[in-house]
Formats: structure tokens, sequence, C-alpha cells
């Protein structure tokens, strides 16, 4: 009886003693497994401090919604801090581990998205290899010297011309490109850009027209451009090679890159048919509301 | 009324067709230097692999013949200005004139600096002008890099030139942007580095075309416009 008691309370305290020294080998397993943890976050949160703690951590071109870290040089112009490092929470290990000032921003759609209007090759080419090269001529420039820090707006407003703004001109034409097209895009526009179009030009149609003898009349390469002013009425322009509104103190709704590079592969020639065709069925205008917002 | 007139109309067509093409001859002739799209001195499959058919088609006949279209339409407009002596718009079609205009120029001798390896494509200068580009490169090698180094820097679109300075009597390599016509000096050369005249074949790498694009230029063409220029 007693005895019974006894082995059933050693047993069980056996037990529990078996328990407890299991679970201070899984504490301890547990403990080692948090403290491992804590130490790599620790080692990973050291590394990117160090990284980037020289400079100011921007991300892609800014909505009205996001402060532009005081990059603010001319009225509307807050598109500062373009392409720079990756916000925080988009910290990769490329960002981290790479000395490059500049990068490439990620498209805003997969490159199959834009099909039939914008083929992927279009895209493979005209983001993947120009696009890119911009990018890396800026970072072939910059690196190591004291531009190295600068936005990609800084350094169009205070180049003008040469080298350095034609790479950093191109970067950001091309950034606002992207995001001027859209796998939902095409149609008419809504809101508050629909009714500064009515009000500006006339009608939808009236500025389709001249949007469209804007670009299908440039000669040679550049950009045609719907811009807004200080004033907020919208006009259009084109621009040369890889000039930008900007320069100009406009506010850029919506671009079309007019280089032949922007539609050889998919409308060989015809740009009319590209700005028919590719253009108007692309066209983001959620986008072009946010930029008339800012 | 019913009978006579057809019959009256069908015996005088022939005269009036004649007229008409009389008088649109006549117009012609008024436009007498009116552009016409050059016929090319080879196929264009001539130039593969270094320029594909698929390109010197658009190219020929695409582009420049574009190019001889708009600036046809542009002269008339500018004659029509002119016997209005309407000077303001003969103003505004200078743009015109000079884009379609120098994209004729410049692609007709662009055609002529051009031939398949058949013909004499790529086969390196001699006589005077290969002395004179030694004498100024020190070799023909050394021009073909400086060439290609300034060409393939041209911002956007454009074309590279070699010309003949008749002032100086020396050669020079001059980069021109879209289709400004080479007027400083006497063309004897030049590259199109408008993405059109590449891209199908070497996509982005216009350094990689201008490697290749001496493949197939015509040097003795190059060195009948030296002769002449002197």
């Amino acid at each position: 009886g007693a005895s019974k008691e006894k082995y059933a309370t050693e047993s069980s305290a056996m037990t529990s003693t078996y328990v407890s020294f299991n679970a201070t080998r899984r504490s301890n397993a547990r403990f080692a497994f948090v403290a491992a943890c804590a130490l790599t976050a620790a080692i990973v949160a050291g590394v990117l401090l160090v990284t980037t703690e020289a400079s100011p951590m921007q991300s892609g071109i800014r909505t009205s919604a996001r402060p532009t870290m005081g990059i603010r040089h001319m009225p509307g112009a807050n598109f500062g801090g373009l392409s720079r490092r990756q916000g925080c929470k988009n910290a990769n290990l490329r960002s981290i581990f790479s000395s490059a000032a500049f990068e490439l921003p990620p498209l805003p759609w997969d490159k199959e998205a834009l099909k039939p209007h914008m083929s992927p090759e279009t895209i493979d080419f005209h983001y993947g290899k120009h696009h890119a090269a911009y990018v890396n001529k800026i970072n072939d420039i910059v690196t190591g010297t004291d531009k190295e820090s600068k936005s990609l707006t800084e350094l169009i407003l205070e180049e003008k011309s040469g080298g350095l703004f034609n790479s950093a001109a191109q970067a950001y034409n091309h950034e606002f490109f992207w995001k001027c097209l859209s796998p939902s895009g095409g149609g008419q526009p809504s809101g508050a850009i629909a009714e500064a179009i009515t009000k500006d030009f006339g009608s939808f149609e009236e500025f389709k027209k001249a949007y469209d003898a804007a670009a299908v009349g440039h000669f040679g390469s550049g950009w045609v451009w719907l811009v807004k002013d200080g004033s907020g009425k919208l006009s259009i322009m084109d621009t040369h090679d890889a000039e930008t509104p900007i320069t100009k103190g406009l506010t850029p709704i919506l671009t079309t890159d007019v280089w032949e590079h922007a539609y050889y592969i998919d409308y060989r020639n015809a740009r009319p048919k590209y700005i028919s065709d590719g253009w108007w069925n692309l066209v983001n205008w959620d986008f072009a509301n946010e930029n008339y917002a800012a | 009324l019913g009978f006579g007139f057809p019959l009256f109309l069908t015996i005088l067509h022939p005269s009036i067709n004649m007229l008409s093409r009389f008088a649109r001859t006549q117009a012609r002739r008024a436009f007498s230097t009116a552009a016409s799209l050059p016929d090319l001195k080879y196929d264009y499959t001539a130039l593969e692999p270094v320029v594909s058919a698929k390109i010197m088609e658009l190219h020929h006949s695409k582009h420049h013949a574009t190019y001889v279209n708009n600036l046809n339409a542009a002269l008339e407009s500018y004659a029509a200005a002119e016997a209005k002596n309407d000077v303001a718009k003969m103003i505004a079609l200078q743009g015109a004139i000079k884009f379609n205009g120098g994209g004729h120029v410049n692609h007709t001798i662009f055609w002529e600096n051009l031939a398949p390896t058949s013909a004499g494509g790529g086969e390196g200068p001699s006589g005077d002008l290969a002395a004179a580009i030694e004498a100024k490169w020190g070799s023909v090698e050394n021009f073909i890099k400086v060439f290609n180094a300034k060409t393939a820097a041209i911002q956007g679109s454009g074309w590279g030139w070699l010309g003949y300075n008749a002032e100086s009597g020396s050669l020079d390599i001059a980069t021109m942007s879209n289709q400004d016509p080479l007027t400083s000096m006497t063309p004897l050369l030049g590259i199109d580095v408008w993405e059109h005249a590449y891209y199908l074949d070497y996509m982005n790498a216009r350094p990689k075309y201008l490697e290749n694009i001496w493949k197939v230029v015509n040097w003795s063409d190059v060195a009948a416009r030296y002769d002449a220029a002197k």
C-alpha cells in the first residue's frame, strides 16, 4: 500500500524529474535558439545600421502622402529620392551588401502583364537594358564622390546638362514612365484629372488629339508629357532626348517615351500605332490623379 | 443634250487626259528639285550579317521613304507660301524641311557609303585617303576607335561623320544630332546611329553595331568623295 504509494510518488517524481529534466533540456534548446536568433538579429541590425547610416533612406517616387525628406527644391517637384536605396522595409541582401548609390527600381507589374500592347521582350530590353544602363552609368560617375548621397532629383536640377544629367534624367523619366502604364489602364480618365482635362483642353478628345500630335510629331528621341504648372493648369509638352519638365518647375502628370527603342520591337517605325494601340490602352489614370493631387 | 454632250466628252476625253498629264508634268517640273527615293545598288540582304535585310528594308523603304515624302510635302507648302509671300509660313516650315531634307540627304550618302563585302565593302582605304587618315590619326584602326567613341556617345539620335574641312584642308570627325546635315565640312562618310539603324540586330548595343559596320563600309566611295572635295 504505502510502498505502492511511495513508488507511485517516486515514479511520479521520477516522471516529473524526467519531465523537468527534459523540460530543462528543451528549455535549454529553446533558450539557445532564442539567443541565436537574437544574436543574428543584432548582427543584421548592426550591418544595416553601419551600411546605411551615411545616406538618407528614401524610397521610390513619392506620392503626396509621404514626406520628401527635404528635397523639395521647386514647387510641385516632390519627387525627391527616386531610386535611392529602397526604404528600410524593402532592404534586401543586395541593398545591404551592395555599394551602389542608386538601384534599378522594381517594375510596378509583371513584364507579361502589358501584352499585347507592349511585349515582354520590349520590357526586357527597355527596362532590363536601357533603364538599367542609365542607373549603372549614374553609379559609375557618382560612386566615391560627394554626389553619391544626392537624390535623382537633386542630380537633375544641379547638373542641368552633360553625361550625369542625361543618365539621371533618363533614370527619372523611365521610372516615371513605368508607373504611367498599367495592365488595367487605358480608356477614359475619371476623377480630378478628367475634370482638369476638360477644363484646360475643352474635352478629352481635344486633349487626346493634341497629345497625339505632340507624340507623333516629335522629331528624334524624346518624351511627350502632360504637365501641371504652379497654378494647377495642365499643358502638353514634348522634350528632347533626356530633357524633363522638372527642370522647368513643372509637375509631370503623365509621360510617353518616344525614343525608337520604346516601340521598335513591337511597332517597328509605326510610332502612331504605338501611341494609339500601345499608349492609349495602357495609360494609368490612377497615377495621373495621384500626380495631379500632389 | 443627253446624247451630244456625253459624245462630245468621249471624243474629247483623251485630250483632257493629255492636258491633265501635261499639267501634272509641268507641275512636277516646277518642283524639279522634288526629292525621290534613290534605289540601293545592292539587295536588302547584301549587307548581312552586319546589317540584316529586315533592317535594310525598313530603313530604306519606310524611314528614308518617309523623309522623301514629307520633304516633298514641305517643299510644296513652302513654294505655295513663297508665292503668296507668306514669310511666317515659310519660317514655320523650316523645321520640317530641315528634319526631312536632312534625313533624305544623309541617307542618300549612307547607302552609297556602304557596300556588300563581295563589292569591296570593308576593304580598307588606300591611296591619298589612307595617307590622310594615317597622318591625322596614326592609323586607320585608331581613326575607327576615335570615330566609334565619339559616335557611340551621341545622346539620342544622330550621325557620326568623317568630313573634309576645305578651310584647313584636313579630315575631321564630327557628330550631328537628329537629321541635321553636315554643312560645316564636305561629308565623306556617315554612320547612322538612330536606333532604327541597328535596333533589330543589335538592340541597345550601339557600340557593337559600330564595331561591325566597318565590315561593310565602301571605302572606294569615301575616297571618291574625298578626291572630289579636295
